[in-house]
This record gives structure tokens, C-alpha cells and sequence, in this order.
């Protein structure tokens, strides 16, 4: 009797399993539109209301949409962007979700009379980065002395800005539900604030090869100013964003030529060089098809050396005002701050920094980490 | 009398001449600088050697959307090197973007001569 009574036991025990962890329960900080794919491309089929219970379920790979369901009463899925329903997902750990392989962009609805097919289809962050060619270029750059933990900011008035990159380390900057950045930001942010020769309030690509811009003292004659900021702070990748002002002083042929020149310096110097397109608003009357022109340049540079891209432009489409000021030049920021508590929906400032962050974060763990 | 008065004025000429001819590299680098903040590449080109042209033309599209103005130009010539003369500039060309002014001061420049003109050909050490 007692040994069968310890059989029963021991069956009893095999058979149980431990109830799933108690997901915390989530509410909506304020009523939301869901839309049917993350981007506002797609359709809005429900909302979630002030107060009401949901559980994320997927999130796209920048992690500023995500899908959410509610069970109240018909259950009913969607997906919003992330920061409408901070400080909710304040603790939640998005890299726990499942990545979506929804386009950011629903093309059904996308708007190709104002701009071609490839600045919708071109992911905002690529889905795999070409792991064996950026590794070469990250060697080379060691082989020369580059600093593995160093960044380098090419470009004009927003990436010149103090809120670009700068806050994480001169503030105490909430990554929220971002917080799977924190090991990669604590790598590069002694490089984060440091001012760059090669980017400046009214810059265009030409600027930073000609040397009468390179004002600093540490710059040699003749040296044009992305070569001197190269040989002072040798880093292993470069952030690299124009467009504003080129609109207005470059022709396309001559955008093509320096953001060439640009990324052939960078691979000499072992630097991987991440571009990015530019954001703008379809209003900018005459320039708008030039904003359209030069982007595509990039996204062809990009894809032609098959170094990374940032689809700047796709993701601000999101944002009120395309993330972009009544200047149209620059990116918006509503304040001195850049927390990811909400504002990366609203400004565009915000989002670039989650951007170069995200994919500053895909080069450290799938690139720098991995090579010996 | 009218003897003297010509031989005055023939030496005045001379004299007129020496010091344009001696004072013409640092025109040349006052007039790239002018041409360059108006804009005018065929003009920044013309006035730059061969191996400067590319510069010029490069820097001339870095300022063209920007209101750039040269303030208190003032250059005089320098030592002449065997392959060129130095020409020391003051003032600055100042920027002005928004509402902020920035200001790139003029320096020591290289001059040399090509085919009997003075030409700018890059910053000097």
C-alpha cells in the first residue's frame, strides 16, 4: 500500500507542469487606433480604449510598432506604435516578442504617386546584415588601429544636433522599452558626445571634402575634414546622413559622386559606413522630387556596396508631420531630450536616434562581437 | 619741362606696375575668395591651379546654399618658395545659417604661377 501510494506520487509529479509565469498585466495608457500591419499604410480595424487589458504578441525589428491583442470581450488583435501606449511597456522586454514579417509599408495603400515603390519596399532596417563583408571591412579597420567601440557622425545640422547621441551620455536618457540597447550603448558612449569635424550646421556631401571646413586646430593643410575626423578618431563604424541642404546645392549626379567618395574613403580607412535616407514632407514644393531623387541614390549606394542602410525616410512616415520642422530642414524634437518614453512616435529626432541605436546594436552583437 | 613732367609720369607708371605686379598673388587669393562666396565656380576654377581646380569646384558647391559673405579681406604677399609664394590672408568668410553666424578665418595660402598668372593652389603650412 505505502509503495503504491509512492508510485501515484511519483506519477503525479511527472505529470504536473509548472503554471506559465504570470504575464504583467498591460493596460492603455490612452485610447489608440490599431492598425492591420505596423505602419499607417495599412488599414485600422479596432481601437483600444483608455484603461483596457491587452497583451503584445509581435513587434517589427526597430521595435516601434507592435501587436497587441485585447480579450475583454471579442478578442481583437492590431498593431500601434510602441511609444502610444508608453509608459505601459516601460518594463516590458521587446526582444522577447516574435519579429514580424510584415513590410513596414502596406502597398496597396502606400502613396507611389508621391514617391516610387523601392522608398516604400526598402526595409527601415535590413533583415540580415552581410555578416563576411562587413567583418573584412571591421578587420581592416583594426588592423589600422581603429577603436572597436568608437563611433564617427558624418553629416549636416541633424546629426551636428546635441540631441543626436549626445543625450545618452550628458543625461539620464529612459531607453524604456528599448532597454535591450543598454550593453550596446554602454560600449560606444564615450564616443557618443564627442563633436565631429565631419558634420556641422549647413553641411552638404561636398563639405566634408573640402578642407577650408576643417576648422580644428588637429587638421592638417589641405585636409579636407572627413579624412581629418578619420586620422583623429579612427572608429569601426560611421553614421552618415545628408540630404537636407543638398537638395538645394547638389545635383543628383553630384550627390551620387560624394556619398560615393564617401563610402570609398570609409572602406579605406576600415570604417563601415551606415547611410541613411532623409526625411521630408511631399509640401516642400519644388524639392520634393529631389528628396525623392537622392534618397534612391542612397538606397542604391547602399544596396551596390552592400554596406548597411537606415530607410530614415519609411519609418518617419509614421510620424505627425514626417518627423521633419516647418524649416524643412530640420528633424523635429519638441524639447532637450531624446527618451524613448513615447516621444520616438512623435519626433523625428528621437526616432533617428532609435535607428542608429537599433542597427548600431545588429553591427555590435552580429559583427564586432563575433569577430575574434 | 615737358620733358620732366613725361619722365615723371613714365615713372609713375613703372612704379604703378611694380607694385600691381608684386601685390598680384595676393589679389588672386582675395579674388578666388570673392568669386567663391558669390558662387561663381567657372570664375573659382579659373583663378585656381590645375591641381587646386577640383578643390575649388568641390568648394564652391559646399557653400551654395548658404549665405556666405567675405568680411575685412586683407592679403599680402609673403616668402617666395622655389615652387610657390605664400600669401597670408586675414578676415574671414562668415556663414550664415539660420540664425547662427559661423565664421572660417582666412589663412596662409599657396600661389603659384601658370602661364603668367597667379593662381591660388591650397592652404600653405
Amino acid at each position: 500500500m505505502y509503495f503504491q501510494r509512492w508510485i501515484l506520487c511519483l506519477l503525479l509529479m511527472a505529470l504536473w507542469t509548472p503554471p506559465a509565469p504570470a504575464q504583467a498585466e498591460l493596460r492603455a495608457p490612452q485610447g489608440v487606433v490599431l492598425y492591420a500591419g505596423p505602419g499607417k499604410t495599412y488599414v485600422q480595424v479596432a481601437t483600444l480604449n483608455a484603461d483596457q487589458p491587452f497583451n503584445a504578441k509581435a513587434r517589427n525589428r526597430l521595435g516601434n510598432w507592435i501587436e497587441v491583442e485585447h480579450n475583454e470581450e471579442d478578442a481583437i488583435s492590431g498593431w500601434v506604435m510602441t511609444g502610444e501606449l508608453a509608459p505601459s511597456l516601460a518594463e516590458t522586454d521587446l526582444t522577447q516578442l516574435p519579429l514580424t514579417d510584415l513590410p513596414a509599408a502596406n502597398m496597396d495603400f502606400a502613396n507611389t504617386a508621391q514617391a516610387p515603390t523601392i522608398l516604400y519596399e526598402t526595409p527601415v532596417l535590413p533583415e540580415q546584415l552581410d555578416q563576411d563583408r562587413l567583418r573584412a571591412i571591421y578587420e581592416r579597420g583594426q588592423a589600422r588601429g581603429n577603436a572597436h567601440d568608437s563611433i564617427v557622425k558624418i553629416g549636416d545640422c541633424n546629426t551636428a544636433s546635441g540631441l543626436f547621441l549626445s543625450p545618452l551620455v550628458e543625461q539620464e536618457t529612459e531607453l524604456g522599452p528599448y532597454n535591450h540597447l543598454e550593453d550596446t550603448v554602454g560600449v560606444f558612449r564615450a564616443s557618443f558626445n564627442r563633436r565631429s569635424i565631419a558634420s556641422r550646421d549647413g553641411f552638404n556631401a561636398s563639405s566634408i571634402f573640402d578642407p577650408m571646413w576643417a576648422v580644428d586646430e588637429t587638421c592638417n593643410p589641405n585636409e579636407p575634414p572627413l579624412l581629418c575626423e578619420y586620422r583623429n578618431n579612427p572608429s569601426s563604424v560611421a553614421f552618415i546622413m545628408f540630404g537636407q541642404n543638398d537638395v538645394f546645392a547638389l545635383n543628383r549626379e553630384q550627390y551620387e559622386a560624394y556619398l560615393r567618395d564617401v563610402i570609398e574613403r570609409s572602406l579605406d580607412y576600415g570604417v563601415i559606413p551606415v547611410l541613411s535616407t532623409f526625411t521630408n514632407r511631399p509640401e516642400f514644393d519644388e524639392k520634393w522630387h529631389q528628396v525623392v531623387a537622392m534618397n534612391i541614390i542612397t538606397i542604391e549606394l547602399a544596396d551596390e556596396y552592400n554596406i548597411p542602410l537606415i530607410n530614415f525616410w519609411l519609418a518617419a512616415r509614421d510620424l505627425p508631420g514626417y518627423g521633419i520642422g516647418d524649416d524643412f530642414a530640420h528633424l523635429t524634437a519638441g524639447g532637450e531630450t531624446i527618451a524613448f518614453s513615447g516621444r520616438e512616435a512623435d519626433y523625428g529626432l528621437t526616432l533617428y536616434n532609435l535607428s542608429v541605436l537599433t542597427m548600431l546594436d545588429m553591427i555590435y552583437h552580429q559583427v564586432i562581437e563575433e569577430t575574434p | 619741362m615737358r620733358t620732366s613732367i613725361g619722365f615723371v609720369l613714365v615713372m609713375l607708371l613703372a612704379l604703378a606696375g611694380c607694385a600691381s605686379s608684386a601685390d598680384a598673388p595676393a589679389q588672386a587669393v582675395e579674388r578666388y575668395f570673392q568669386a567663391l562666396v558669390e558662387g561663381d565656380a567657372a570664375q573659382a576654377r579659373s583663378l585656381s591651379c590645375s591641381e587646386w581646380e577640383s578643390v575649388a569646384q568641390t568648394r564652391v558647391t559646399s557653400f551654395q546654399s548658404l549665405d556666405a559673405e567675405l568680411v575685412e579681406p586683407g592679403c599680402t604677399v609673403g616668402e617666395a618658395f622655389d615652387d610657390f609664394t605664400q600669401v597670408t590672408c586675414t578676415g574671414n568668410i562668415t556663414i550664415t545659417y539660420g540664425t547662427e553666424d559661423q565664421e572660417l578665418p582666412l589663412t596662409n595660402y599657396r600661389v603659384v604661377q601658370e602661364a603668367g598668372e597667379w593662381l591660388m593652389c591650397g592652404e600653405a603650412e
